[in-house]
């Protein structure tokens, strides 16, 4: 008889279980309550046919019966519970209405890239310097070894501002060079990222109106493979370990030796695709030892400091990173544009 | 500078193929822009002649014509404006592979089947016509007979030559560095003249008397010579390097021109007067026409070369019209000179000229080969214009120009480049760029005439490591750093600046500092523009003198594309000149709102900006740099009158914000009120704290008391602030004004201004006690002050 009575509880247990998970609101939640925890419902059934049993086995038995009756009651009320704050109690939300949005700001990717390149070179003990942009032909030319009368004027489109003043919009940023070096004996680390200006018709790849980051080391002990130490420190960082340099010779009055320097294409990684014309090399900018001739207007004695100096177009730069494919977005301003970045 | 690979082969044996050379000429510093296949390389190309021609129907500028190729008649869809019916043509029939990798198949144009292709000569790589199809006479052949355009195939190298690298500007020039690079020699043609029975001095006189513009003029003359048509092999070479065929004379000094990079001229020596050359300086006001018609004014700086009576000659750019050679030329009088680099740049330029002579003069010619040059002329027009060369050549020198000889240390290569190189590597370099190589260290190297820009033991070192190749410099990853390096405070600063804008919601703009007349006039008085001299165009003819009207164009520019909602800003440099003239650069950081508070939500009415935004903004702004301010109104054009305000940093003016002007509104056609912010970032970054010192706070609970207070509309609110401020006693914290409210339960020219005033001690918890007398004394001092009165 007692072994009927627990097998029953047994039984009502795993019903009731399953009916509980079945029931997802509060009218099915009460007929289930009636059915197991009603006056007359299953478990009170059970109850009632304690009285049938010796009383040795009486004890054992109620407490199996009471145990059901706790488990079930404490189930029912968990499920009851979520299921009442799950709906009756709350105000109705649709929570696929779009949230409110802050007004939201951007960098423009300009900046992004100058930080990008200053944070490189900043972790590398790079300072920064700055200089004006409206620049004495002197700074801007000469004291570059750019004399009057150069042929290497020619690759300056210049933009003049005031003839007799000999004023220029700075055609680069190597004049914060000058400065600098005019400014502090070496050891010399600096980058200078700035605005620049030439005389250059605009197209998608030319604006009279660009940025550059030019850098400047000089020392004692200053040598060309340190030069090349650097840019493939900066081309690994800024786009990849796998990222390798070319150095091609070049002419720029400023340095010597000097060259062009060219990246592993970002676009095929070196394979050779349409961007790079097939040959898996990028052309970023120029460097070079620095030429004896600027430190002599620096009076920095060439025989002691050797140096090296660098620079970048930074629009390049985020046009390859960003796949911008016209340098006047960068200008425009247009925030469909700017938002993306 | 256009090389010939077939010219070059007369003076080297090239081993490697053309793109190889290429990348090793770019990697030597010889960039090559281009390499462009010339010639015949094509196949399946056709005779056809052209049956029929009619009007495409759906495009106006396609023709549809049918053209008999031998064995079929073929529908070729044809764009050019000179196809005709009745002509015999070069036909590309489908699988003909032409230069370029462009290869026939059978397409549909505009819906029409068009099966090959009428050539032009471009398209078959012959030369860089493209004025339409190449149309050819009967003697060509008849259709289906292959084409063959005749001309030997050759490949052009476009290589951009650096501005000291004149020597570069000629085949042997080009051909001593390939010798470098392939390990082989250059071979100079012999010459060869004939002997005469008259000798050249009989013929012309030279005198110099500008010897600094001129240290070297040599002469020889030429008669008897007959002027015609260049035979075919001078007329390829110079059509393949882009220089166009004239006559036989005149094509042999553009041909020594390019083999040798010496200019030449020619004069028809029957116009020279009195048989005499005299160079001298122009005078003033001198005129003079040149070769192509054009009458130049000359300045007391101009070289000119003059016969006995009148210049013939503007010196080292163009000849002149009075002494060309004609057809009718019989005597040439042949010149070759060096002229001093900045005397022909200058006039160059001042004149606008640059001609193939003037390039190469004002980047240094090379005055010994004056000497090769003309010899080589004299052979060549000669043979080719059955010419007598008299006798030897009038050669004066006043001011001979010496080889250098420079010292080069081998240790000191090594202390530039971070790499040592192979004594022996080191002169087989230099020898093979045709300096002489004596000493054991230092080096001493003898450099030729014909590389001026080689002076310094440094421009050595750089020649060496170009063709030892940069690619074996390693890459030194390892440094020792200066421990020393600062920061820059005012760069960071100015990146903070912008990191806190873009975080209340501003987008960082970058905008062109070079702009129209109109951008820099709304500031001129107080800012005198900067001027631009030769402005690519009136929209960018000044550096701008205010950062507004740029965000006001990108106001514009959004407007007008659908965008109405905006807040930009920028950090950058404005230039003028200031009260006493002096140029001034600063960098300012200008904000600029429009439109409505907030992004439009479904759950909210959106109200348009006030002024109140905007000084929100530059409070957040300022309490973000933890600056303190205040503020006082002022009068600036650039705004609305009683709308703008100057913020004060101590005595400082730090900048001006406020409503925009209606003004500047107008000039950008904008309706919507705009609102902006102007500030110097110096005066900014001077009262900038980096280090904040921090101040405990209380650990007792704050007292607060509210302050309804009715005062007179025209009332200050900030000066009532300012006063509880100054009065509110030791516990008080701070005040916060949280209503403003006018309306019917208040006379008409009242106000109630609602204040929350927070009292607190660092030692005790406030009650009452402390607090109501001090409430008392406020109200007293405000009612006396403001006639301030409790609302009720």
């Amino acid at each position: 008889m007692s072994e009927n009575i627990i097998q029953t509880a047994k039984d009502i247990r795993k019903e009731f279980e399953h009916a509980l998970q079945a029931s997802h609101d509060s009218d099915s939640l009460e007929q289930l309550r009636i059915s197991y925890l009603g006056r007359k419902g299953k478990i009170a059934s059970l109850f009632a046919q304690l009285g049938r049993i010796s009383p040795e086995e009486r004890k054992s038995v109620g407490q199996t019966l009471n145990e059901l009756k706790q488990d079930v009651t404490d189930a029912f009320q968990k499920t009851s519970e979520q299921v009442l704050s799950s709906t009756s109690s709350v105000e109705y939300l649709d929570l696929t209405l779009p949230g409110e949005l802050p007004i939201l700001g951007n960098h423009h990717p300009l900046t992004k890239v100058f930080r990008e390149i200053t944070d490189c070179f900043r972790s590398m003990g790079f300072m920064i310097a700055q200089g004006p942009e409206i620049e004495t032909e002197y700074y801007n030319f000469e004291a570059l070894n750019i004399p009057e009368g150069h042929p290497a004027r020619d690759m300056h489109d210049t933009f003049y501002v005031d003839q007799t003043r000999q004023m220029v919009m700075r055609t680069h940023t190597s004049p914060v060079q000058i400065h600098v070096m005019e400014n502090q004996r070496p050891p010399i680390r600096i980058i200078a990222p700035g605005r620049c200006y030439r005389n250059d018709t605009p197209d998608a790849t030319h604006s009279p109106f660009f940025h550059q980051v030019e850098g400047l080391c000089v020392d004692e002990n200053i040598t060309m493979a340190d030069l090349k130490g650097v840019i493939l420190n900066f081309a690994r960082r800024m786009f990849g370990s796998d990222m390798k340099i070319r150095f091609r010779a070049s002419f720029f009055p400023f340095t010597e030796p000097s060259a062009e320097y060219d990246f592993t294409c970002l676009i095929c990684r070196g394979k050779g695709c349409r961007v790079c014309k097939g040959t898996g090399w990028i052309e970023i900018s120029g460097a070079g030892m620095v030429n004896p001739a600027v430190f002599k207007y620096v009076d920095y004695d060439s025989e002691k400091y050797t140096g090296y100096a660098f620079g970048m177009g930074v629009e390049r730069i985020a046009m390859l990173l960003y796949g911008v494919h016209d340098i006047r977005l960068f200008y425009e301003n247009d925030i469909r544009f700017l938002q993306q970045f | 500078m256009k090389i010939s690979l077939n010219w070059l082969q007369k003076y080297i044996s090239v081993q490697s193929d053309p793109t190889e050379l290429a990348n090793q000429l770019t990697l030597a510093g010889l960039e090559v822009e281009e390499i462009i296949e010339t010639g015949d390389r094509f196949t399946h190309v056709v005779i056809g002649k052209v049956l029929q021609k009619e009007k495409h129907p759906n495009a106006d500028k396609l023709s549809i014509c049918q053209v008999d190729t031998g064995k079929e008649t073929l529908q070729i869809v044809c764009g050019a404006p000179n196809v005709e019916k009745g002509q015999i043509v070069p036909v590309a029939i489908v699988g003909a592979e032409l230069p370029g990798g462009f290869s026939i198949k059978p397409v549909k144009l505009r819906g029409v089947d068009s099966c090959g292709m009428i050539c032009s000569s471009r398209e078959l790589g012959i030369d860089s016509h493209h004025e339409g199809i190449l149309v050819l006479d009967e003697s060509a052949g008849s259709p289906g007979d292959p084409y063959t355009s005749g001309k030997l195939s050759d490949t052009i190298l476009n290589i951009n030559v650096t501005p000291n690298r004149p020597d570069c500007l000629s085949h042997i020039g080009i051909a001593r560095e390939v010798s470098v690079i392939e390990n082989t020699s250059v071979r100079i043609p012999d010459i060869s003249i004939p002997k005469s029975d008259r000798p050249a001095s009989d013929a012309i006189s030279i005198e110099i008397k500008d010897p600094a513009g001129c240290p070297r003029y040599v002469a020889r003359v030429i008669k008897n010579v007959r002027i015609g048509p260049s035979p075919e092999w001078l007329k390829t070479a110079l059509e393949s390097v882009g220089v166009r065929s004239i006559n036989n004379v005149v094509d042999v000094t553009n041909f020594v021109l390019m083999e040798t990079g010496h200019p030449l001229h020619a004069f028809d020596y029957q116009t020279i007067a009195k048989q005499r050359i005299i160079v001298r300086k122009a005078h003033k006001n001198e005129t003079f026409i040149t070769l192509d018609d054009m009458k130049r004014s000359l300045t007391e700086e101009d070289l000119l070369i003059c016969d006995g009576e009148r210049p013939v000659a503007l010196a080292g750019i163009m000849g002149g019209l009075n002494s060309e050679v004609t057809d009718a030329t019989q005597t040439i009088l042949l010149e070759a000179a060096y002229f001093d680099p900045m005397t022909i740049r200058r006039t160059a330029r001042r004149l606008g000229m640059s001609t193939e002579a003037s390039q190469r003069f004002e980047r240094g010619a090379d005055p010994e080969n004056t000497l090769f040059a003309i010899d080589r002329a004299a052979q060549l027009i000669c043979e080719l214009a059955s010419g007598t060369v008299l006798d030897g050549r009038v050669d004066v020198y006043p001011c001979q120009i010496e080889n250098q000889v420079i010292e080069c240390r081998i240790s000191r290569i090594a202390h530039v480049l971070g790499i040592a190189i192979e004594r022996d590597q080191i002169i087989s370099i230099l020898n093979g760029l045709g300096l002489q190589v004596q000493g054991q260290d230092p080096l001493l190297v003898t450099v030729p005439t014909f590389r001026p820009d080689l002076t310094r033991e440094i421009d050595l070192i750089e020649e060496i490591v170009r063709h030892y190749g940069y690619d074996k410099i390693p890459a030194n990853m390892h440094s020792l750093l200066s421990l020393t390096a600062e920061t820059n405070a005012s760069y960071d600063f100015n990146e903070l600046c912008r990191d806190i804008l873009i975080g209340l919601g501003f987008m960082d703009t970058i905008n062109n500092s070079l702009v129209p007349k109109m951008f820099v006039e709304f500031d001129a008085v107080r800012k005198t523009p900067v001027c631009i001299e030769n402005p690519l165009s009136p929209e960018t003819a000044f550096y701008r003198n205010h950062l507004y009207p740029n965000l006001l164009q990108d106001i514009v520019w959004n407007r007008n594309r659908g965008h109405h909602n905006l807040r930009l800003f920028e950090i950058a440099r404005i230039g003028y000149y200031d009260a006493d003239n002096v140029k001034v650069e600063e960098v300012r950081l200008a904000g600029m709102l429009t439109g409505q508070k907030n992004q439009s939500f479904w759950g909210s009415a959106n109200e348009p900006l006030s002024f109140y935004q905007i000084k929100g903004f530059v409070a957040a702004l300022m309490k973000k740099l933890n600056i303190r301010y205040s503020i006082k109104p002022c009068d600036d054009p650039m705004y609305l009158s009683e709308r703008a305000v100057q913020m004060m940093i101590g005595p400082k003016v730090a900048g001006v914000f406020g409503q925009i002007s209606a003004d500047m509104q107008k000039a950008f056609d904008l309706d919507t009120p705009v609102y902006g912010f102007d500030f110097s970032m110096e005066t900014l970054f001077e009262n900038y704290q980096k280090i904040i010192q921090f101040k405990p706070f209380s650990r007792f609970p704050a007292v607060k008391r509210d302050l309804a207070l009715v005062v007179n509309q025209t009332t200050h609110a900030g000066d009532l602030l300012q006063a509880i401020e100054s009065e509110a006693g030791e516990y008080f914290r701070s005040v916060e004004l949280f209503d403003l409210y006018q309306g019917e339960s208040l006379p008409k020219d009242k106000i109630s201004l609602a204040f929350s005033l927070t009292f607190n001690s660092d030692e005790r918890t406030l009650t009452d006690k402390d607090v109501e007398p001090v409430i008392g004394r406020l109200l007293t001092k405000l009612d006396r002050e403001f006639s301030a009165k409790l609302r009720t």
